[in-house]
């Protein structure tokens, strides 16, 4: 007896209902092109999958920002790890979760206080949910899309119907079963329209025209053959949050959800055998601006009391900047149960073929202390503007751009803007006027966006520095941009 | 101080050049240029522009190219003489022949080679580590080219260029390679930089925000004013480029042109060849006897085709023909060469001069100063045998097809710069949709708008589309303009590789070629002439005698009978909506009826409002009157109304005393609007030319303005006469023998006005009866199957989209050796055939007679494809299922889908009982109905049309189950409804009812009236049916 669980909405970022209604259009970026976008976005005509050109075009006040990484998946794997405690058959599949409820029933007194329990559990978490009932995992999935009560496909024992998931099945329309676009077009073509009407058709028949892939297809819905799921593993980190409808406004709510999120934590460190390292903390704000409180955790055990007590305690000296919209928790640094601490740096450190190995493990530590974006690597770029033309990049990132030898001569120190020099006499002056070396070299572009026109000078400076200055040919003015050696 | 810029691109360095070459022109005389080099990358293409640009002026133009050697080097090539122009152009012609299209391949050897009198620049690479590697070159360089080799320094404010001059120097000093300057000049202007960005864009086919370093980095590329040159250069390179200059005295104009010897017989004179095949031809045309005014015209024209020496194009010409006709190939001459008697005799044009008047002086005259130019027609599908003929006669170095520029238009141009700014395709096709073809360039920045783009980037995408527009993206082939000459081509103009296998062009267009006075003869197709033989031949095959054009009986009554009623669907020439709407009202009875029918509607005598005068002067309700006698001669035969450029030419002799070819000036004078500033002249001295003649002053002033309206758009009487041929003819045989008429219409497509849908349609109205596809009976063309003499109309496998000609033949062969087919697999065993064509077979239900309908054989036919080792072979294709055959709509659209139309009942026959369709009249209820009513129409749009009127009114066709109704759309209502206008396909049109009844003929079948709905609302109805139709749409 198998139960399918879909979520319709979980791609959007926001789910109806959810946080205040913000009035700036925004969007989601992803590789310059948009993923999400909100209500105001796209009453301007901005659409998933757009580029940001047109976008900004469509919509010239739009504001973008990146997407957390893989949240869909993490969501739908919070939402397996929640599930868990009721079975430990559990699929994913790109659009829910399956689970094989047979072995559950008596613990739970039947199927439908269990399939209750589901619908409160979502319910709370604000998650829409279809459900599916059948006695193959296909099944099961397909009678999701269908509109009936699932609880109509029980029997007066409480247990599943089978003929009345067959009828059902034989119904639905054939763009529900999942096989290639061809193959539906082939078979729109013979004027077949119900999964019925195909599996009607002699299956012989139907292997010698499409192979066997529909024989097997249909034999795994209607439950004849077997069809085999990879199980779910709890993943390798935690993530879970929770959504509020913006009246969270002082710390002390917050006790509550930090103590949810701190039990759903330990359910996860118990099932892996793991103890936590490190916390971080994400308040999302109702104007989809958002703040982390990061705490490393260090002792060896942890005491989900202790813990609530040593969470709250920091939150104290953090300033909630708004009403929070939802709350995250984050854990990826774990350690199986008996396991000492290391040093920062190996003693006898020996550079041997393994040396990549440690300077991964260098670079996980630094990161670890320092913080995750505060090790960087500086890259080049293929641009014009001496501003971009260096970039930062994590050590570990494939860079596309390697640089040509040009033949361009750039200080080392570029300063990171440019400051304003007063002018005396057509003269560029830094506290005293300047001696104009080489130049002028010109760079005229960016007109897309804004266009810059620079002549850039080499000069030198009453102390005998050498500095790289430019005249700001639209602006009229004169600038200091960087210091050779 | 002067200054020649010597290395200047034009955007005929197709996506590198942001200015026209006519834009660097002008530029460089503003600036007071001592002289301009246009040096495109390996073409020649621009130049002709430029020369035309520069002509006026006191700038010099130069003529050179710039290459980008396989060794690295960048080279300027300048030709200072013919020479060294020859040279040029082939050495353009070398490199490009030896690649694939649009590329070019050139070694300093072939430089060595090939190049002793051009002047060469050569310019070093900037980086540091290329120069070096270059810097040995320098020896070799000036081994080439000696005492005509110059180093090229640019000053673009690149990092460094102190240095690099100074690298330069020490490298040219030694050798005593003298340096000059030059500005690698991309635009006319700065302001084009975004234009030029684009174009790199375009080129690279990457969005600009992500071009980085492949953009130039700054402005610089551009036409610098002296003063500013001045501050740049050092002083002698300045005076270098003059020196450079100085020595290059070659002009354009000193290209003289040869004709081929070959078509002159040895030991023969041309002249007196020509006057033997005139001879000759016309006593074939008249075998009882030539007659007098025929021989005195053909002593005119001959005295002066020898005295501005055109004797060979004819003979060049003629020779065509002759090849043509020994081929049984149709063809026939249009244009205003069909004005002379010469052509007539030599059988290159179909018109008699003795039963017209025609003007050789609009054909050729002394006053034109350009050859003749003459235009045949031939079939269409055997137009490639006459081409390869000229080839194989002439040679491929003496014979090459003229170019067409290629341009921006506005859809690729919003497609191109849409994104190379990074829009995506969903917006761009988007935009495209929207998008009317009809859109004049101003509007189209407000139909942006109109699609919601606003801020700065939208900004600079309306701006440079506006500038991209009619910029040349690549040279293509002409359709039909072929260059022969004594000298090898290559020497006049490089040729290039053109798309086709074993196709060259040369580098210019028919315009260019006009300006250089190069001899071009058009070599064109026209599908009516392959229809037409195929209609013949239809019918000597079912007589078993040939019928050949010549023998269709002239004048004949019932063929005129149908065209009155309006019935010419198919006919040349006569078929569109207007005329259509003009033919009632016309009644033309006579074959020169026929020659002011094809003349008159068009926009210039519709605008020049000489139609309605005719009209109303033809059917008695106005008197015609003429000044004199000497008017009346020429416009008798148009009831005093001035329809033809002929005549145009004829009043301007007889009433004010100019030669012919003053006469033919003036005509060229009024049809280019006065842009040259002689109309002024030429007024002048027509108004006092008549007076002298005692016409009033104010007879003379409308004359004059008459003559200016439609003096650009009135039609040659030669050519509407040569087209009325084949109009009668086509005419004839839909009268006499629709099933072959429609035949060959259906064998000869893509032609014509009409879909083949419409045709069988109409066929069928006719009473022609067509039978649908059978495997047992098809063939790859449409078939006649005679029963009892009386022919029936068999669908050809052609129509079926996605099947080949040779699985056609297969089929065929397979059915001839072993008698008809029994069943699917009986087929299949027999007709070896690929997955696609069995496909195509089944999608368009051609198995009806083994008694399988569509469904049932694509069952039987995907049972054949998979066959699995596992499972027995049985012969049960049906593996005993039958399926349910579809419903009559999803056939219809399913035979519409797979091609193109369908013999089963009419879409809207099948959706005409549901609402709100049960409201609609159909189109043959349309005559019954009182003019003014209020009616609701709806059909299938099978026509759009928007002449390009002031009013901007459009037509609509609309087709139902019995037959086409035109509707009228006003500007006010295209607006309300723009979307469905421009994207339905199925329409529903609420408007009033128009009828117009033209004046009845004294005997013969009443004339119809004219009807059309003007449209109040529309509503696109398409989902009701998912149609793929096609709708012709145009001007």
């Amino acid at each position: 007896m198998w139960l399918y669980v879909r979520f319709p909405l979980l791609l959007l970022d926001r789910e109806p209902g959810a946080g205040v209604a913000i009035n700036e259009p925004q969007a989601l970026l992803a590789q310059r092109s948009i993923l999400e976008a909100n209500r105001a976005a796209q009453a301007a005509g901005v659409r998933p999958g757009q580029s940001l050109t047109t976008a900004r075009s469509l919509c010239p006040g739009l504001q973008c920002r990146a997407p957390c990484a893989d949240r869909m998946q993490k969501q739908l794997e919070q939402l397996a790890l929640w599930a868990y405690r009721f079975t430990p058959e559990l699929c994913l599949t790109p659009e829910g979760l399956l689970l094989n409820v047979a072995g559950s029933l008596k613990l739970f007194n039947g199927f439908l206080p269990l399939y209750r329990r589901f619908q409160w559990g979502f319910r709370k978490r604000r998650i829409p949910a279809v459900y599916g009932l059948g006695h193959s995992p296909l099944a099961a999935e397909l009678v999701s899309h269908s509109t009936t009560d699932i609880s109509t496909l029980l029997n007066e024992h409480g247990l599943l119907d089978k003929n009345a998931v067959i009828h059902l099945l034989n119904n639905l329309p054939v763009k529900y079963l999942p096989c290639e676009d061809k193959h539906q077009q082939q078979l729109a073509t013979l004027g077949l329209q119900t999964i019925g009407a195909v599996n009607a058709l002699p299956h012989t028949a139907l292997t010698r025209r499409f192979g066997p892939f529909f024989s097997t297809l249909l034999n795994r819905l209607y439950g004849i053959e077997a069809d085999p799921r990879k199980t779910f593993r709890p993943p390798d980190y935690f993530y879970s949050e929770r959504q509020f409808n913006g009246s969270l406004t002082r710390a002390e709510e917050l006790r509550f959800p930090i103590a949810a999120l701190l039990g759903e934590l330990d359910y996860f460190l118990q099932l892996k055998q793991w103890v936590n390292r490190h916390m971080d903390w994400q308040f999302r704000y109702c104007d989809g601006q958002s703040d982390t409180l990061s705490m490393p955790v260090s002792h060896q055990h942890v005491d989900r009391r202790r813990l609530l007590r040593l969470v709250l305690l920091k939150l104290e000296k953090f300033i909630l900047q708004g009403p929070v919209d939802a709350l995250i928790l984050q854990c990826h640094r774990f350690e199986p149960v008996a396991q000492r601490n290391d040093e920062l740096f190996q003693h006898n450190a020996v550079f041997d073929h393994q040396r990549h190995e440690r300077y991964l493990a260098v670079l996980d530590k630094l990161e670890a202390r320092l913080g995750e974006n505060s090790v960087w690597q500086p890259a080049l770029c293929n641009e014009h503007l001496p501003e971009q033309t260096t970039t930062q990049r994590h050590p570990l990132a494939n860079t596309p751009y390697s640089a040509r030898a040009e033949s361009t001569t750039r200080p080392l120190w570029l300063l990171p803007e440019a400051y304003h020099l007063r002018e005396q006499d057509g003269i560029p002056c830094w506290h005293k006027p300047l001696q104009l070396l080489q130049g002028p070299e010109r760079i005229d572009n960016q007109w897309w966006q804004q266009r810059q026109v620079r002549d850039y000078y080499i000069a030198r400076a009453d102390s005998g520095a050498l500095c790289w200055v430019y005249r700001d040919c639209l602006q009229q003015r004169w600038y200091l941009h960087g210091l050779f050696g | 101080m002067g200054y020649a810029e010597l290395h200047c691109i034009s955007n005929f360095s197709f996506l590198r050049g942001a200015s026209h070459p006519h834009e660097l022109v002008e530029r460089a005389i503003e600036l007071d240029y001592q002289a301009l080099a246009i040096t495109d990358e390996c073409s020649l293409a621009g130049v002709v522009r430029a020369h035309i640009a520069a002509k006026s002026s006191s700038l010099k133009l130069i003529i050179g190219a710039e290459f980008f050697l396989s060794e690295g080097l960048h080279l300027v090539l300048i030709a200072p003489n013919r020479r060294a122009y020859g040279e040029l152009s082939g050495l353009i012609t070398r490199a490009r022949l030896n690649s694939p299209k649009g590329e070019y391949q050139l070694s300093l050897n072939d430089c060595a080679q090939n190049t002793s009198h051009c002047l060469a620049i050569w310019m070093p690479a900037y980086e540091q580590h290329c120069f070096a590697q270059q810097a040995p070159y320098a020896t070799t360089l000036t081994e080439v080219f000696k005492k005509r080799l110059w180093l090229g320094f640019s000053r673009l404010h690149r990092h460094g260029e102190q240095a690099f001059y100074e690298r330069c120097h020490q490298l040219a000093a030694p050798l005593h390679i003298p340096m000059l300057a030059c500005g690698n000049v991309h635009m006319h202007e700065r302001q084009r930089k975004p234009l030029q960005d684009t174009l790199s864009a375009i080129r690279l086919n990457t969005p600009i925000q992500q071009l980085g370093r492949e953009l130039l980095g700054n402005s610089e590329h551009y036409l610098r004013e002296l003063k500013a040159l001045e501050k740049l250069y050092p002083h002698t390179l300045l005076e270098e480029t003059q020196r450079l200059a100085r020595r290059c005295t070659f002009s354009l104009d000193e290209l003289r042109y040869q004709y081929p010897d070959e078509v002159v017989p040895k030991g023969k004179n041309a002249s007196a060849f020509l006057r033997e095949l005139v001879q000759a031809g016309a006593h074939k045309r008249w075998p009882d006897k030539v007659p007098a005014t025929v021989i005195q015209q053909i002593e005119h024209e001959l005295a002066l085709i020898a005295e501005l020496r055109y004797e060979h194009y004819f003979l060049t010409v003629f020779d065509i023909v002759h090849y043509a006709r020994s081929q049984n190939i149709l063809c026939q001459g249009r244009g205003s060469a069909a004005n002379s008697t010469v052509c007539y005799c030599l059988y290159i044009t179909e018109v008699d001069p003795s039963r017209g008047q025609l003007l050789f002086e609009r054909f050729i005259s002394k006053e034109r100063d350009e050859p003749p130019d003459i235009d045949v027609d031939f079939e269409h599908e055997r137009r490639e045998e006459v081409i390869q003929y000229i080839y194989r006669k002439y040679g491929r170095n003496h014979a090459a097809l003229a170019a067409t520029v290629i341009t921006y238009r506005s859809r690729s141009a919003v497609r191109d710069v849409g994104k190379a700014l990074g829009f995506d395709e969903a917006l761009i096709t988007q935009l495209g949709k929207s998008m009317a073809w009809w859109d004049k360039r101003e509007e189209l920045i407000a139909r942006l708008q109109q699609a919601g783009l606003k801020g700065p980037i939208a900004q600079h995408f309306f701006e440079l589309v506006q500038q991209i527009l009619g910029f040349p993206r690549h040279l293509s082939q002409h359709v039909g303009g072929f260059v022969i000459s004594k000298d090898p081509i290559a020497s006049l103009v490089p040729l290039e590789n053109a798309a086709m296998q074993d196709r060259t062009i040369i580098q210019w267009d028919k315009e260019d070629l006009e300006a250089m006075h190069l001899m071009k003869v058009d070599v064109l197709a026209l599908g009516m002439l392959s229809s037409i033989r195929k209609s013949l031949a239809l019918i000597s095959e079912q007589r078993g005698k040939t019928l050949s054009l010549q023998d269709i009986p002239a004048e004949d009554p019932a063929t005129y009978d149908m065209l009155c009623q309006a019935d010419s669907i198919g006919v040349f020439q006569i078929e569109s909506r207007a005329q259509m709407s003009m033919l009632p009202r016309l009644a033309p009875r006579s074959f020169y009826d026929l020659v002011i029918q094809i003349a008159i509607v068009r926009p210039g005598p519709i605008q020049g409002d000489m139609v309605n005068p005719y009209l109303l002067r033809r059917q008695g309700l106005e008197p015609t009157v003429y000044e004199n006698n000497s008017i009346k001669k020429v416009l008798e035969r148009t009831l005093g109304i001035p329809i033809f450029q002929e005549q145009v030419i004829q009043m301007a002799m007889v009433a004010a005393g100019f030669s012919g070819g003053e006469a033919d000036q003036l005509r060229r004078a009024m049809a280019s609007w006065g842009r040259n500033g002689q109309l002024d002249t030429f007024r002048d001295k027509l108004i006092n030319g008549m007076l002298e003649n005692n016409y009033p002053h104010s007879f003379a002033e409308r004359l004059f303005s008459q003559m200016k309206g439609f003096g650009a758009y009135g039609f040659p009487e030669s050519h509407s006469a040569s087209f009325a041929i084949l109009a009668y003819s086509s005419a004839w045989l839909k009268r006499h023998h629709p099933a072959a008429f429609f035949a060959g219409l259906l064998n000869s497509q893509p032609m014509g006005f009409y879909s083949p849908s419409q045709l069988l349609q109409d066929a069928k109205r006719h009473g022609v009866i067509v039978r649908p596809f059978c495997l047992n009976h098809s063939q790859w063309d449409y078939q006649l199957e005679y029963e009892q003499n009386s022919p029936a109309l068999r669908m050809g496998l052609r129509q079926i989209r996605g099947f080949s000609k040779e699985s056609a033949e297969k089929l065929v062969n397979a059915r001839n050796r072993d008698g008809a087919f029994s069943s699917l697999a009986d087929f299949f065993k027999r007709v070896p055939l690929s997955k696609n064509y069995r496909d195509a077979l089944t999608r368009a239900d051609v198995f009806g007679t083994l008694a399988l309908h569509r469904r049932q054989s694509q069952w039987q036919v995907s049972a054949l494809e998979q066959a699995s080792p596992l499972l027995p072979a049985t012969e049960d294709l049906n593996d005993g299922v039958q399926l349910e055959q579809s419903t009559e709509i999803n056939e219809v659209i399913a035979d519409y889908a797979h091609t193109g139309l369908s013999l089963r009942q009419h879409p809207m026959a099948l959706i005409r009982h549901k609402a709100p369709f049960a409201q609609c009249q159909r189109a043959a209820d349309l005559p019954r109905i009182d003019n003014g009513r209020f009616i609701r129409i709806a059909g299938l749009v099978t026509c759009r049309q928007r002449p390009g009127t002031a009013s901007g009114v459009l037509f609509i066709t609309l087709e139902d189950e019995t037959g086409n109704s035109n509707i009228v759309v006003w500007t006010s209502v295209q607006q309300r409804y723009r979307r469905a206008i421009l994207e339905g396909k199925l329409l529903l049109i609420k408007g009033n009812l128009q009828r117009s009844t033209p004046p009845q003929q004294p005997h013969g079948t009443p004339l119809p009236a004219v009807i059309h709905v003007v449209a109040l609302h529309i509503e696109d109805a398409s989902e009701q049916l998912q149609l793929n139709v096609a709708s012709h749409d145009f001007h």
